[in-house]
């Protein structure tokens, strides 16, 4: 390699981590992580506890209604709210006496005003469902976000439903439980023989190892990539509205310093995520669970990352020689930028089934295999063998094509100046003398 | 004859055969050397079938107007633009690549990354052209000294003034101590103290034996610094040569007056045909015909302070060959190259 590629190399490596957009890119995806999880534990430790006082207006024989909400709020006086750590609000149901008002509107606009004004959290109609029907239930409230309590109105009365039933046609009383109770799926690995020949324990299935470390490879993939490789537009762009790109060519060649630039690029992205991973293994220490961090795929993880640079790397390149300045380069970075997202928008469907067909084209095709193929290797039970080195390979291929392409194309982009090249210009380029 | 036809003459003697190593033909003595350089851009010749030799140690000034090819040549020189026909030898070497690093340059369009601090940007540039950090900071840091700027050079780039920065741009084209020195109107937009500077800075480096090619639409320096000046028009060379020589084959035919009636009255003495252009204080007149019948003419007229029969300056050459109204022009004397 060129001494030269090395000190272009090292010039925009250098740069890149010196910059104020690469440290906040550092500082900031902790605190960002971090001020999450602070977020979360403020919003639990000073979520409103205050009591929940909800008018129930029973319209139910026997006040049946009323009746289970208060057995059951007072049964959740004793259980969730009582333990401090829940940190749950009460539940409170108060009876409204229908006689106190002239007419079921002016009930309403009564107990509106008292939920407008603080003394109500919300009131509740309840009335018979006719025949055969469970009751209809009218819940009235001005913050509808709040879905806790409403959820649990209606599981408490859908349960006083079926126990009346229950009762109505004289079945033994505990039915209603052996109706409710449903049959749970433990999910577990593959057997497999021991040393000693005899069958080992299956493995109950780890969540953290299925989705938690697969979509963490692709975050790490992801912004490493990203973190790094639209500099690279910005730096071309800059040498070539400050006038500095010919001094640069009458140095050293075109594609040597498009190279220079590539290599400190993935620099850049091999230093982001060694610091992300780094945060990640500390953290995984932290919960004790090294043991379930997938140390064998760091080897793919890096040469994927180098590849996902490079090719990435090649089409923002490309767009920062063949314009001039950031307004046409917007306008071209759509497309590119369409191109590396999309295989982030399709990895949910790639994990649900990791080797099913869809999954298995898209990872192989060379544009998102550097996405898709670490993806897949994370997500249990990795694919066949043969795929990893075939797509790093196609990868490759594709890389060194692209390389070459964005090579042309900055030889004579670098040097134009005034209108911004379209797509057709760029492909002139490639074919030029 | 045409004075275009220079450069095809000088080509013949060039064997373009050869390719690899030095030429004996372009010879040793060159520190560059064209040969039937031709380069086109669509349908446009920005550079046609140029020849040209550059003798180690000689400064050379580049002349012609804008959109003549000049900066296209440069960039040939130095192998930003390929030839599309032709062959260029830089330092006894003809794949220019090679010889790259001993050649400094300054772009007309030239700039310097605004956040880096002045040493980086210079300790970057020096060591792209080859030259060890050792060997680029020994050299930057006289040459900051040299021009004043020793104080900034731990500033950014975007702290400096424009004059500050176009002699930074100087230091990064000549930290690596280059053998041949390319620069591309390397006075435009300096104030004439920074101009001084820069000037005295280019002599400098001459009386090292360094080789320096500039352009500059600047006739009075290019007349006061080069040892050879050479003219592109429409792509082709129609000037190559000493000042005295280009000067000798357009002859003694400017008379130079200053006069108690001015302009007006030069006018209304010179005869019919005659050029007359008008500097305020001075009028030059060319095509005046018998000199002593123009002094009579004007004696006549008014009070007559200066009469000088003279050559003709390089400013009056340029225009003549790409005036407004120039064709190629026809060298009055043969071949000054």
């Amino acid at each position: 390699m060129s001494r030269k590629i090395l000190i272009v190399a090292a010039s925009e490596f250098a740069t890149a981590v010196k910059s104020k957009a690469f440290v906040i890119g550092v500082v900031m995806l902790p605190i960002f992580m971090g001020g999450s999880l602070l977020m979360e534990k403020l919003s639990r430790d000073h979520a409103d506890v205050s009591d929940r006082r909800f008018a129930v207006v029973d319209g139910t024989p026997d006040g049946a209604a009323l009746a289970a909400l208060e057995a059951a709020a007072a049964l959740r006086d004793r259980t969730a709210t009582a333990d401090p750590e829940r940190r749950e609000p009460r539940y409170v149901p108060v009876r409204v006496d229908v006689a106190e008002d002239a007419s079921t509107e002016a009930r309403g606009l009564r107990l509106s005003a008292d939920v407008k004004e603080g003394r109500l959290f919300a009131f509740v109609v309840v009335e018979p469902g006719g025949p055969g029907a469970p009751p209809r239930i009218a819940y009235h409230t001005d913050t509808p976000t709040y879905r806790d309590l409403p959820e649990w109105i209606e599981r408490t009365l859908a349960d006083a439903w079926r126990a009346a039933v229950v009762r109505e046609l004289g079945l033994a009383p505990g039915l209603v439980a052996r109706l409710d109770a449903r049959p749970r799926v433990v999910q577990l690995g593959l057997l497999s023989r021991g040393a000693d020949g005899a069958a080992a324990v299956a493995e109950a299935h780890d969540p953290i190892r299925t989705y938690l470390v697969p979509m963490v490879t692709l975050f790490l993939l992801f912004m490493s990539t990203m973190s790094a490789a639209p500099q690279l537009l910005n730096a071309v762009l800059e040498e070539k509205q400050l006038r500095i790109s010919e001094f640069l060519v009458s140095a050293v060649t075109a594609f040597d310093l498009m190279a220079g630039k590539l290599l400190g690029c993935v620099a850049v992205a091999a230093l982001l995520t060694a610091l992300y991973m780094g945060g990640a293994v500390a953290v995984a220490a932290h919960f004790e669970m090294l043991d379930r961090l997938p140390w064998e795929l760091l080897p793919w993880f890096f040469a994927f990352l180098v590849a996902a640079t490079l090719v990435y790397g090649s089409i923002f390149i490309s767009i920062g020689a063949a314009c001039s300045d950031l307004k046409d380069a917007q306008s071209m970075m759509s497309p590119a930028m369409l191109l590396v997202m999309l295989p982030v928008l399709v990895a949910g469907a790639v994990l649900k089934e990791p080797n099913g067909s869809f999954a298995t084209s898209l990872s192989m095709f060379p544009l998102f295999s550097p996405v898709l193929m670490p993806l897949r290797l994370a997500a249990p039970p990795g694919p066949p063998w043969w795929q990893p080195p075939l797509a790093l390979a196609a990868t490759a291929a594709v890389t060194a094509l692209f390389v070459w392409a964005a090579g042309r194309i900055f030889r004579v982009g670098v040097l134009a100046q005034g209108k911004g090249a379209s797509f057709r210009d760029m492909l002139r380029w490639i074919r030029a003398k | 004859m045409v004075l275009g036809a220079v450069g095809a003459d000088a080509g013949r003697h060039f064997s373009r055969g050869a390719r690899g190593g030095a030429c004996a033909t372009m010879g040793a003595m060159n520190a560059l050397a064209l040969r039937g350089v031709t380069k086109s851009f669509g349908g446009h010749v920005a550079v046609d079938d140029l020849s040209l030799d550059v003798p180690r140690g000689a400064v050379y000034g580049f002349i012609g107007p804008n959109g003549s090819g000049k900066s296209t040549t440069i960039r040939m020189i130095m192998n930003i633009l390929l030839p599309d026909r032709g062959e260029i030898e830089v330092l006894g070497e003809r794949g220019t690549r090679a010889a790259r690093d001993r050649v400094g340059y300054l772009p007309e369009e030239r700039g310097l990354y605004k956040k880096m601090p002045v040493r980086r940007v210079l300790d970057y540039f020096g060591r792209l052209k080859g030259r060890t950090r050792a060997e680029v900071t020994a050299e930057s840091e006289a040459w900051l000294e040299r021009l004043g700027l020793a104080a900034w050079a731990d500033k950014k780039v975007e702290a400096l003034s424009k004059g500050m920065a176009q002699k930074v741009q100087f230091i990064a084209a000549v930290a690596a101590k280059p053998e041949l020195l390319i620069l591309d109107e390397p006075f435009s937009g300096l104030d004439p103290v920074n101009m001084e500077a820069l000037k005295d800075a280019i002599l400098e480096l001459r009386r090292r034996g360094v080789t320096i090619l500039f352009s500059t639409h600047d006739m009075a320096v290019a007349e006061r610094m080069c040892d050879r000046i050479f003219m592109i028009f429409r792509g082709r060379k129609v000037l190559d040569g000493t000042l005295a020589e280009i000067q000798a084959r357009y002859g003694e035919d400017v008379i130079r007056v200053a006069t108690d009636g001015g302009a007006d009255v030069v006018r209304a003495a010179a005869p019919a045909g005659a050029v007359v252009n008008d500097y305020g204080r001075v009028q030059e007149i060319r095509g005046a015909g018998d000199p002593q019948a123009l002094l009579r003419a004007l004696a006549e007229r008014t009070a007559v302070r200066r009469f000088e029969i003279a050559h003709p300056s390089l400013h009056d050459v340029f225009v003549r060959i790409a005036g407004a109204d120039a064709v190629m022009p026809a060298a009055p004397r043969g071949d000054a190259a």
